[in-house]
């Protein structure tokens, strides 16, 4: 049967799930992989897994795009067959390279996690805080949305507030970090909304729209200087609209009173490779009795 | 050089040491004239009590290019340094003296009270950490790389992973930057299309397939979700518990609906367990409810996957969505989904 792999790492969990209705194309592609299966047992993964990367090559040298190269990929991948054996090198260098290395870590991880950030980034490919904070797992609840925005609590359910209630009131995260980034495109959106009215934009437009005070902030700013000066300036400003958003949320407003929780902004600018981070003070903040005005402390620049 | 802003600086960053701050708004105040006028009035007149310097600007004026600061953390040097331009500044202004006063005093007062536990300073320098050795080790290593990436992206991969810290999919499956576009949400759903209640998501599929033409879109699953936990134990019966968990994960109530006809009496670890990867499927089938997901099907240029990461056992597996057009039939009947496990 093509589709039932015999290899498995661990014991097997289950029967088979699902419907194995087979097609024509899974048939020709695990016809030719199944034959060079290996075992991967624990510890001793990486012999093998030379051993696999070896096999499909001498299978199939026109697969050998599909193994994984560490620098940025340009080959096109058109072939199922080769997006899955990709994916598969991928986790299996994640379990060589640091599963196994550090399986005391994960065993604990696996029991429960506590992690003191939460974090919430773009979903943009090259702003993965994982990467460029060195965020390890277990360290960071992480949410990435389009232009890392946190709606206000007014505006009701989302994906993003569901993710900020669990780990405010069951994980109990001791910091919360928005972090914006250069060239951000949601965030250009944002500021082109009026300019162009793309038909196929209204999700987008509909997402954006949270970030609409820190465009009017940016505007009476920045309108002089150049569309881009501006977009930067915005995505800063929009940081900081997220952390006051966030204090619209009754229970992250308790925990920030009380010490318990701290909210901080970042930005990531990928041009020059540098990271601002800064504390909202709650105090100064709400002093003011003008929640629409953000008082800050402790902004580092890293470069 | 206007340095009236060398104090107003202070109070703003009582966090970090003041002498960085006071270097850092000399600098400042030479390459900002405008921002050191509008700053020096408000400075002065209020001599009364410690100025709340809270700016009513946005915190990072654009006018000026990103200021680099060399400044160094080393406390010693640095402190006299600023001490001393702080005196100079007030030899020649002495009418700011008061002013000064209270902000230094305002500084020893929070330089006081720093955390007993130092805990934010922990989680700066954390932060920091990570980031110097980003920098060092990969972002400096691949200047081609990164220099390609500065200019834009072009990701193959769309991925949906839940927010849990365990499982982020640049661990996991090993993502370079400019590699994957990522969202991540309570256990990650992908909701069905609707512009008014889930934009967020509906912006990102649309972004990826549209504007970034990824290739593939991966909702990957994983073992211990406490969203998929929720899911099973909240009762859904009218009566909420929380403002917005239950609101989100209802999404994924067919998954538990047919989980539970499955697996009859299963113990609940067990029923998580299915529920975790059944949900993965209704995911993948809300995604067919785009249209331009759709259309990147019918045309071969977008292909989906459904992933499951068990980090109990160390597993993962993955299982790809067969699309095919039969006019009669739904499109939930029609998918083929195939599974393999690695």
């Amino acid at each position: 049967m093509a589709n039932l792999a015999p290899t498995f790492v661990s014991p097997p969990s289950g029967s088979c799930r699902g419907s194995l209705r087979t097609s024509r194309i899974s048939a020709i592609k695990l016809q030719g992989r199944e034959t060079e299966q290996t075992r991967l047992n624990l510890g001793s993964s990486s012999r093998k897994k030379q051993g696999l990367r070896r096999n499909a090559s001498k299978e199939n040298p026109g697969l050998m795009q599909g193994i994984r190269k560490d620098e940025f990929k340009t080959a096109e991948q058109t072939e199922g067959y080769d997006s899955f054996n990709d994916m598969k090198q991928r986790f299996l260098t994640f379990k060589e390279k640091k599963y196994l290395e550090n399986l005391e870590l994960y065993r604990r991880l696996a029991q429960s996690q506590a992690p003191e950030f939460m974090v919430i980034a773009c979903a943009d490919s090259r702003v993965c805080p994982s990467v460029i904070l060195g965020m390890e797992p277990g360290e960071a609840f992480m949410v990435r949305n389009v232009a890392n925005l946190v709606p206000p609590f007014e505006s009701g359910p989302s994906e993003t507030n569901a993710a900020l209630e669990f780990a405010v009131n069951s994980l109990k995260v001791k910091n919360i970090l928005v972090i914006g980034h250069s060239c951000c495109g949601g965030i250009h959106a944002l500021m082109s909304m009026e300019n162009a009215d793309e038909d196929n934009s209204s999700f987008i437009r509909n997402w954006v729209i949270v970030g609409k005070n820190a465009r009017l902030s940016t505007r009476e700013a920045a309108s002089h200087l150049s569309f881009d000066q501006q977009c930067r300036h915005c995505e800063k400003e929009s940081v900081n609209r997220s952390l006051l958003n966030l204090l619209t949320y009754p229970w992250i407003e308790e925990q920030v009173m009380r010490g318990n929780l701290s909210l901080h902004g970042g930005y990531y600018d990928f041009i020059d490779c540098t990271f601002e981070k800064w504390t909202l003070d709650y105090y100064k903040t709400i002093s003011r009795g003008n929640k629409d005005m953000i008082a800050i402390k402790g902004r580092s620049f890293w470069s | 050089m206007s340095t009236a802003p060398v104090s107003s600086w202070c109070a703003t960053s009582s966090f970090s040491p003041a002498h960085s701050s006071l270097k850092r708004a000399a600098a400042a105040a030479a390459l900002r004239p405008s921002l050191s006028a509008r700053l020096g009035p408000s400075s002065s007149s209020s001599s009364v009590s410690p100025p709340t310097l809270i700016r009513n600007e946005p915190v990072f004026a654009a006018p000026v290019p990103v200021i680099n600061p060399n400044w160094r953390e080393d406390m010693g040097k640095d402190y006299d340094e600023a001490i001393e331009a702080l005196k100079k500044l007030l030899s020649e202004k002495g009418d700011l003296k008061a002013t000064a006063a209270a902000k230094v005093e305002q500084i020893t007062a929070e330089l006081q009270t720093a955390p007993p536990d130092g805990k934010p300073s922990s989680s700066v320098e954390r932060i920091k950490t990570g980031f110097t050795f980003f920098k060092k080790e990969k972002y400096d290593k691949n200047p081609a790389l990164y220099g390609e990436l500065a200019k834009g992206q072009s990701p193959k991969f769309m991925v949906f992973a839940c927010s849990d810290s365990r499982v982020c999919p640049s661990h996991v499956l090993d993502f370079q930057p400019g590699e994957a576009f990522m969202v991540r949400n309570v256990a990650n759903m992908v909701p069905p299309y609707d512009q008014i209640k889930y934009a967020g998501t509906g912006s990102a599929v649309e972004y990826a397939v549209l504007h970034l033409k990824v290739q593939e879109i991966v909702v990957i699953g994983h073992s211990a979700c406490g969203g998929i936990k929720g899911l099973m134990t909240f009762p859904f019966d009218g009566s909420t518990s929380t403002d917005f968990i239950e609101e989100w994960v209802k999404i994924g109530l067919p998954a538990k609906a047919k989980v539970n006809a499955k697996f009859p009496g299963a113990p609940l670890p067990e029923l998580c367990g299915h529920c975790e990867k059944e949900a993965v499927n209704v995911s993948l089938g809300n995604l067919l409810t785009y249209p331009f997901v759709r259309d990147g099907l019918v045309n071969k240029t977008l292909s989906l996957k459904g992933g499951y990461y068990d980090f109990v056992n160390g597993t993962f597996e993955l299982w790809g969505l067969d699309f095919g057009l039969s006019p009669p039939l739904s499109m939930k009947d029609v998918a083929t989904i195939l599974h393999w496990k690695l």
